[in-house]
């Protein structure tokens, strides 16, 4: 049985399009116009996604979010109207799991989706893409065959990023990852590894395809094999 | 070839027969035999109005395109070659489109009057330039078609389309006017009864020439701008004594009937020789319950001042009231006194009972002193004058009567200067006496043997009464010298400040409590029903214990602490009032026509806004509907190439369907202020990569270079991604598709710039300024980039940054973006 997805939504046109689209890959969808109606759902059924616009009539999509997380760990999508919307982070640190802003492609969401249904993501003990790959066991990453030289924060960063399958890292998450809880961490140094890891590694860096950041929010890697559904061509 | 003649047929709004008068005094011409012709005649959908045409023949219209659309207008070159007799030409302050011969229709049928063709046309009453204010005051659109009244005056005729409010609304709701679904808006709105009462008035008054002089009444009249003075103030003179509630109750009602004021004024009597104590307590409350000020001023002369109070707060009518009691002779005085000097005032005397006031008192003029001052100036002469008379006449085989008489003299003015004028006639009285006693011969007796002795007592006494008047009047002069002198400084003072903010008025209040020696001087504001303290000198006070009010409008008042005031007083008072009303007005003003200014702007906006925008929105719009219909054909199967080639291109025409609205909503949203940027630090290459993300690069090559040392950017990542996004959008649609796009960035010491560089053609200097307007566009061409622009530069303010532009060297725009670099 495929996974059981909820997408709360008020528009029918767009339940309708994101029906269609998750069904054809397998997925169970149920889905609701309203948080109430949502919120029974979820209380009632064992779910492994919920996909939950903000902008609800009645109970909001935040609201929605912090009673499903009062009792719930279940992986949330949040849809957001405006790429500037505040709510978003709100949503966020309320503790979503990844966001999209409206007008989405369906490629992003189904990249999204497929990244957080991953099951247990074994380690990885490599990664292999077009332009470069990357051992972790052995520590050695290549670039069209060359070796690449990269330090020992760089591969911590590309393991967390890597493992993350395409989930949204935000900052926070991703420097206690590498640093731990404890450690003072400077931005602009950190920021610094980013660069490396992109002059390194990416074949165009000032326009990255495989360590991506949304900025002011978290960093996202392309390049695993959930992420190849959101690698088609953005606008 | 003489003139043409006009006849203009004047209407107080939108539908009230104008149109259908002018074509009937055309047919009723033509029935006469006069070639007559329709220049141009708007029916707006009207079937009666379009009956009335008939088959008159009409000069075909000449049609413009401008941006896309067909305009029609008037064709002054055929009606001239047709050259009629008389020309039928509606709606004479309409704006021609552009690349007519003329700006407006006026100047058009100025001249086919030239050409000495006969017109009439029609008007509405709102279009005339020197009315425009005032409507827009009245019904709150802004007229922007406006005709000079000259042009309107020198027709022949001018004849006005009445009809009552009521009569057009009923037409209006008829639909004879605009379509159904216009109608209850326009109901609501301009055609409201009130407007139209007012449009109606104001037409009359422009015919008869008399809206000048009318005009500032007319406002009053219709509360266009409220004002205190046109209101009836009832000044009502109290006295302290029973019959003051009988007085207040009467002019209450008075009031009531004709919406007046009451101004309920105690004069204290200063010239009284006792200080009056008279119990205004329920006078006080009685003008408080009726809504009314109390106001307590001292003057010498009652009658005076209270009728130079009452001229000098504007009241239309005093009350006063008239005891039956004879006996009260001064207070029937007072009445004559002030009906003798009210010409211009209506004066209602009021017969309140047969009550004595509480407390009589004689009355003597005194001159100013203080009747405590008084008292001790006669005891001073109680104790000197014995004293001098003692040691002189100790010593009186060694002294002259002349030396004694001196002596005297010397007392008598000392008395006199510190006592006022009945100290001063005491002393000298009993000086004479005290001589005439004890140094005249003979001696201890009142009897005078010589008669030269009794010239020189009558001279002696004559002598010192004189002078003590004129060293009394000497001190008066001084005095009133004095507070001339300090009078004028004020004034000078109140004159010289701008008020341009209300802490101006803060010196002003200074020198009047300094004038006026009080400890507090304050300016009330009335917000939400309570008076409030706008402004204050002096020390901390109870507004409800300031017994002296000044209103400077209805919303402002001036009040003083601790002081009875004078008439005087209060003439100075008023003229400062005077003072701080105009600084108050002013800055009203001010703020009001900043108002209007902001929402002329908006308007505007939202005109400009419209037409780059249907434009913008049509395009992508029609693409997707070409592309999806044909998707949608049963009678054609697609190849997938085909069906992908369809989709591809609405996916694009969406992408740029979602980056206009984008950025339609931004400006909506920085337009209403709404939009609170979250600063967090981000790298700028993140901030580049993300933005290129979002646009449509239309294949374009991008040159990107920055600085691996450019510090971490402090900023709204949201809204710098939108800016960088709109300015990179906009250098590929003017670039040249073979040259890249530079972006490149780098600290400033100020900052983190990045500089946006096309080799398109560049925005001359000039233009970049008017550009930067919202949704300005440099041409049809280039429509829609105005609006990503005006965004950008928007989004930059708010962030505290600034957007430049420079020329490319070698050709083309270079952006330059400042943003915000971490501490």
């Amino acid at each position: 049985m495929g996974k059981r997805i909820l997408v709360v939504d008020d528009e029918v046109q767009i339940l309708r399009a994101l029906r269609i689209n998750l069904e054809a890959r397998g997925y169970v969808v149920t889905t609701s116009q309203g948080g109430d109606e949502a919120l029974r759902f979820v209380r009632d059924n064992e779910l492994d996604l919920v996909i939950l616009d903000l902008e609800l009539p009645g109970t909001s999509g935040l609201e929605v979010l912090k009673t499903i997380r009062s009792k719930s760990e279940v992986p949330v999508i949040i849809l957001s109207a405006r790429s500037g919307d505040p709510e978003k982070m709100l949503a966020l640190d309320e503790g979503a799991n990844d966001y999209l802003a409206k007008p989405f492609g369906m490629g992003d969401l189904i990249m999204r989706v497929r990244a957080l249904l991953q099951v247990n993501v074994n380690d990885p003990s490599g990664l292999s893409t077009t332009d470069f790959t990357l051992d972790f066991v052995n520590s050695v990453a290549t670039r069209g065959g060359e070796p690449v030289e990269l330090t020992t924060v760089e591969w911590k960063i590309l393991h967390v990023l890597v493992l993350s399958g395409g989930r949204l890292v935000t900052d926070r998450q991703l420097l206690k990852e590498v640093f731990g809880d404890d450690e003072p961490h400077d931005a602009a140094h950190f920021r610094h590894h980013i660069t490396q890891i992109r002059r390194k590694l990416e074949p165009e860096p000032a326009r990255p395809r495989y360590v991506r950041t949304e900025p002011g929010i978290g960093y996202r890697f392309y390049g695993s094999n959930a992420s190849l559904a959101g690698q088609a061509k953005r606008a | 070839m003489s003139r043409g003649t006009l006849r203009v047929y004047l209407g107080l709004a939108p539908g009230v027969g104008k149109t259908f008068r002018m074509l009937d005094e055309g047919w009723r011409r033509r029935e006469r035999g006069a070639d007559v012709v329709i220049g141009l005649v708007e029916t707006h959908g009207r079937k009666l109005t379009a009956a009335q045409i008939r088959d008159m023949e009409i000069v075909p219209r000449k049609a413009f395109e401008y941006r896309g659309t067909v305009i029609e207008e008037m064709d002054l070159e055929a009606i001239l070659a047709r050259n009629p007799q008389m020309v039928l030409v509606d709606e004479l302050a309409h704006t021609n489109a552009p690349g007519s011969i003329n700006e407006k229709r006026w100047e058009d049928v100025e001249a086919i009057l030239e050409a000495g063709i006969d017109v009439i046309t029609t008007v509405n009453i709102q279009h005339l330039e020197s009315l425009n204010d005032v409507v827009e005051k009245i019904t709150g659109i802004v007229q922007r078609e406006t005709v000079p009244d000259t042009i309107v005056r020198r027709a022949e005729q001018i004849e006005l389309v009445d009809i009552t409010p009521e009569a057009l609304r009923r037409r209006m709701a008829h639909g004879n006017i605009y379509p159904a679904e216009k109608i209850d808006a326009s109901l609501s709105n301009f055609f409201r009864s009130g407007n139209l009462t007012a449009l109606r008035e104001l037409s009359l008054l422009w015919l008869a020439d008399r809206v000048e002089d009318s005009l500032k009444k007319y406002l009053d009249d219709h509360d266009i701008q409220e004002s205190w003075e046109t209101r009836e103030r009832l000044i009502v003179a109290v006295t302290g004594s029973e019959g003051d509630e009988a007085l207040l109750r009467r002019a209450a009602r008075m009031a009531s009937r004709t919406g007046a004021e009451i101004l309920a004024v105690h004069v204290i009597d200063s010239g009284a020789l006792q200080q009056r104590t008279a119990d205004t307590t329920l006078a006080r409350e009685l003008t408080v319950e009726f809504e009314g000020t109390f106001q307590e001023i001292m003057d010498e002369d009652v009658a005076t001042a209270l009728v130079s109070f009452a001229r000098s707060e504007r009241g239309t009518q005093i009350v006063m009231g008239s005891s039956r009691n004879r006996k009260s002779i001064k207070r029937s005085g007072t009445v004559e006194k002030v009906l003798r000097q009210a010409h211009d005032l209506d004066v209602h005397i009021i017969a309140v009972g047969g009550e004595k006031p509480k407390r009589t008192w004689r009355r003597r003029k005194i001159g100013t002193y203080p009747w405590q001052r008084q008292l001790s100036g006669i005891a001073a002469a109680g104790v000197f004058l014995p004293l001098i008379t003692w040691a002189l006449a100790s010593v009186r085989s060694n002294v002259s009567n002349s030396t004694v008489f001196l002596v005297y003299l010397v007392v008598v003015l000392g008395v006199a200067s510190w006592g006022g004028v009945v100290a001063g006639l005491v002393a000298a009285l009993a000086a004479s006496a005290l001589e005439n006693f004890y140094f005249v011969r003979p001696l201890h007796t009142f009897q005078v043997a010589r008669p030269d002795d009794v010239v020189a007592i009558v001279a002696f006494f004559l002598f010192a009464f004189g002078s003590n008047i004129l060293v009394n009047l000497f001190s008066q002069r001084s005095s009133e010298a004095e507070r001339a002198r300090a009078e004028a400084e004020i004034l000078a003072r109140a004159a010289a400040t701008v008020a341009t903010t209300r802490d101006d008025l803060v010196p002003l209040l200074d020198s009047l409590r300094a004038v006026f020696a009080v400890p507090t001087v304050a300016l009330l504001e009335l917000r939400e029903g309570e008076w409030m303290t706008e402004l204050a000198s002096g020390e901390e006070f109870d507004p409800a214990e300031l017994n002296a009010r000044f209103p400077i409008d209805d919303e402002h008042v001036l009040v003083m602490a601790g002081a009875s005031l004078d008439n005087q007083d209060r003439q100075l008072i008023g003229a400062f009032v005077g003072r701080v009303a105009a600084g108050i007005e002013s800055q009203r003003l001010a703020q009001e026509s900043a108002e209007r200014q902001a929402a002329i702007e908006t308007d505007e906006l939202r005109t400009s806004l419209l037409r780059a925008v249907s434009h913008d929105l049509r395009t992508p719009l029609a693409t997707i509907e070409a592309n999806v219909s044909s998707l949608l054909q049963p009678d054609v199967v697609w190849s997938a190439s085909e069906q992908n080639n369809f989709l591809q291109a609405v996916n694009r025409e969406v992408h740029r369907l979602t980056r206009l609205v984008t950025n339609l909503l931004d400006a909506a949203r920085l337009e209403s202020k709404i939009v609170k940027p979250r600063v967090v630090e981000v790298a700028l290459d993140d901030l580049v990569a993300s933005a290129l993300e979002t646009i449509d690069s239309q294949g374009r090559v991008f040159d990107i270079d920055l600085a691996d040392d450019v510090p971490l950017v402090e900023t709204d990542p949201d809204l710098a991604e939108r800016v960088i996004a709109n300015i990179v959008s906009n250098a590929c649609r003017f670039g040249p598709p073979d040259q890249p796009i530079r972006i490149c960035g780098g600290a400033t010491s100020e900052g983190v710039e990045l500089l946006v560089i096309d080799r398109g053609p560049g925005i001359p200097e000039k233009k970049r300024v008017a550009m930067m307007a919202s949704f300005q566009n440099l041409s049809d061409e280039r429509s829609g980039a105005g609006l990503g622009l005006s965004v950008a530069s928007e989004i930059m303010t708010l962030l505290g940054g600034e957007l430049r532009f420079e020329d490319t060297p070698g050709g083309g725009l270079t952006v330059a973006i400042d943003l915000e670099r971490e501490d």
